[in-house]
């Protein structure tokens, strides 16, 4: 489904906005046969990302991706994708669905970049949960699914890359 | 047919079974590759496995190694169904024994036209 999307010139540390977006929309669509949305405007203040997922890249292109959300998207893509009341919806089921939500986004960025690369397992951190230590933003991407709120961040080297937060209204 | 689903997300393994469910196939699940050979080794010999790449324990590729090395699961179809799409990686399953490979995410249709290449459905014209 990825397939038009074109390979990243080497030295270029993410990808570019655009391109991450039409990768989530990809996972999106081929996950739950439904398109994301523009991003969701967050009430001042709240913390409406709680739940997360990363998967690691290292080799060719060295990087963290991450896929952040509000735990009722979490909990609505998990009964989805189990078939399950998002009420009735465990945490092992977030972690096993969040997890595979970042390792399809993180693959996908993955084979657009400058390789061999090998992507991690990933590691999911609920509401209350440390999430996984991280270096320096490069790209982040606001979006929303049914009007709840989700980021994609691609954390890479060099340390002092500017972070860059990205939505379809700029 | 008998189709073996090997990933260690049970909501793809979920998300598969409801394809190839719907297109006749009885489903076997593994969370890994070494849960499949001990499905396997149970005496549930598969048509095809659908392999995910990046698993704990044994991966996809350590899994397709062993099938093709041992002579009572070498006739196996194995298709390869994950998010590692560099060539390289592609290159590599392919080597190892894999037949075919599909990358995550893919849609219902792209896996029945794999199925159907690998000569595992009636081809529709």
């Amino acid at each position: 489904m990825t397939s038009t999307i074109p390979e990243v010139a080497p030295g270029d540390e993410v990808p570019d906005a655009a391109t991450l977006t039409q990768i989530v929309g990809d996972v999106f669509t081929g996950l739950l046969g439904t398109e994301v949305e523009p991003p969701f405007v967050a009430p001042h203040g709240e913390d409406i990302l709680p739940v997360s997922a990363t998967v690691s890249v290292s080799g060719g292109w060295t990087a963290q991706v991450v896929f952040a959300c509000s735990d009722s998207l979490a909990r609505r893509v998990a009964g989805d994708l189990l078939e399950l009341d998002p009420a009735a919806v465990s945490d092992d089921d977030m972690r096993d669905v969040l997890g595979e939500v970042a390792n399809v986004i993180g693959g996908n960025v993955k084979s657009i970049m400058p390789g061999p690369s090998a992507l991690s397992l990933p590691h999911a951190s609920l509401v209350g949960e440390p999430p996984c230590p991280l270096d320096v933003a490069s790209l982040q991407l606001e979006l929303a699914w049914h009007n709840e709120p989700m980021r994609i961040t691609v954390w890479s080297p060099p340390e002092t890359w500017p972070v860059r937060t990205v939505n379809e209204e700029n | 047919m008998k189709a073996l689903i090997i990933d260690d997300s049970r909501a793809m393994r979920m998300l598969l079974r409801r394809v190839v469910t719907g297109l006749g196939f009885e489903v076997l699940e593994a969370g890994n590759g070494q849960e499949a050979l001990d499905v396997i080794a149970a005496g549930e010999l598969p048509d095809v496995a659908l392999i995910d790449w990046n698993m704990p324990v044994m991966n996809g590729l350590e899994f397709v190694s062993a099938m093709r090395a041992n002579t009572e699961t070498r006739a196996v179809t194995l298709m390869m169904v994950t998010t590692e799409s560099e060539r390289t990686q592609i290159v590599r399953a392919l080597a190892a024994g894999a037949h075919e490979y599909l990358i995550k995410p893919f849609t219902e249709d792209a896996l029945v036209s794999k199925l159907e290449m690998l000569g595992l459905l009636p081809v529709v014209v």
